[in-house]
């Protein structure tokens, strides 16, 4: 009886050919052929092996998996260019929409209804963006042939025909005016007048004011700022 | 006309042409197949595994740096997916549509060049024994073993693909094979 059997792993490298050292083969075919133990154990392996080689002949994948998995590629293809191009497109209409609908609010005509929106309507003064509001307001009260008496931190005080005075509360828009109506024009330079009253005064757009004027009267007014 | 080489076709599904992977699939689709079915031992999701390491590595071709066989890389991202496909498994529970591993259906294709059909059926149980038992071998010895000893590659393939050193592919080959052969003796196959 042999005692120092082939360890396993030599068996192993054998079958693999990795024994590559011709006199150590030779040895090892040599007590195989002695022992019966070793031999059998190198045919069970190599009979191990030889089923698993058997395997790779038997497990087969399926005939049409090519077809399903370029299917499945391009489904999975397409689905990514969507989901990369919707957002993009989405984002687009979004921006579109939106600056088509600031455009029609810019260049709508007063009073336009613009839908659920509140929209104030355009100023009917042609603003000088660049220039304050009190140069606008003497600007306008210039264009009419008004007379200014004071300006200050709070309003302008002037005076002007009463004929004149319908069409000067228009063009004076969302500006607050009080005003009151007299017979004779105050002179330039003169006190302002303490009594003003709110008698008559205008706080709303000045679209629709009208003053039945009546001739040789004139109107004394305050916008305030 | 000579088959166009792995490279090749990398090359035409890198400059836009899709349809060229299918070269690739019907190359690897066996091999693949096998090794994912021996480590979960159930059919279908084998199948959809396949398929999944095939569309990943679709994905992932643009990092293929041909410092190394196409054939390499491709087995690599298989043996990864394989791996990171068990521990997903195990930390959602995954349980195949299809049951469980003792009612896999799928059926042995035996080559009709061997004997009668009472030799294929003896041949079919042997090996479906077989089958059982390599999925029954711990991870780390099946995974070596199959690609060894039924795809037949090297040891160095084997050690580039799995991460590991040449000798403890080595070591790792020579105990599956050990307890492999130990069971089937058990069972009286061989």
């Amino acid at each position: 009886m042999i005692e120092n059997h082939i360890p396993f792993e030599k068996l192993s490298d054998f079958c693999d050919d990795e024994v590559i050292v011709q006199e150590e083969r030779k040895e090892l075919l040599e007590h195989m052929q002695k022992c019966h133990f070793c031999k059998s154990e190198f045919h069970q392996l190599q009979s191990m092996i030889s089923y698993c080689s058997d395997l790779r002949k038997t497990f087969i994948c399926a005939e049409d998996f090519v077809k399903k998995t370029m299917a499945a590629i391009k489904w999975r293809h397409r689905r990514r260019t969507l989901l990369t191009h919707v957002p993009v497109a989405a984002a687009s209409v979004v921006l579109i929409g939106g600056v088509a609908l600031f455009a029609s609010i810019i260049n709508a005509p007063a009073g336009h209804d613009t839908g659920s929106f509140a929209i104030m309507p355009p100023s009917p003064l042609p603003l000088n963006t660049a220039a304050s509001d009190t140069e606008n307001v003497v600007g306008i009260l210039s264009a009419n042939s008004a007379s200014i008496f004071k300006v200050s931190d709070l309003f302008i005080e002037g005076e002007i025909a009463a004929e004149r005075f319908a069409k000067l509360r228009r063009e004076l828009g969302f500006r607050k005016v009080f005003y009151r109506v007299g017979s004779r024009p105050k002179q330039q330079g003169a006190a302002a007048n303490p009594y003003l009253e709110e008698v008559g005064s205008v706080s709303g757009s000045g679209e629709q004011f009208s003053l039945p004027a009546r001739q040789g009267e004139y109107v004394h007014f305050r916008i305030f700022k | 006309m000579l088959p166009i080489d792995d490279i090749e076709v990398v090359d035409k599904v890198l400059s836009g042409d899709t349809e060229a992977f299918s070269l690739i699939v019907e190359r690897y689709r066996n091999m693949t197949f096998r090794y994912v079915y021996s480590r979960f031992n159930n059919y279908d999701e084998a199948m959809d595994i396949t398929q999944d390491i095939f569309i990943m590595s679709l994905e992932a071709l643009k990092s293929f740096r041909r410092e190394s066989k196409f054939s390499t890389w491709f087995y690599s991202i298989m043996v990864n997916y394989c791996k990171n496909y068990r521990k997903k498994s195990k930390r959602y529970n995954v349980v195949p549509i299809s049951g469980g591993k003792d009612d896999d259906e799928y059926e042995l294709q035996i080559p009709d060049d061997r004997a009668g059909p009472e030799e294929n059926v003896i041949t079919n149980d042997s090996l479906r024994i077989v089958k059982d038992e390599i999925y029954r071998l711990p991870d780390d010895y099946k995974e070596v073993l199959v690609l060894r000893d039924i795809e037949g590659l090297s040891y160095n393939d084997i050690s580039e693909m799995v991460g590991i050193n040449l000798s403890n592919v080595k070591v790792r080959i020579h105990r599956g094979r050990e307890l492999l052969k130990n069971r089937l003796s058990e069972r009286g196959l061989i």
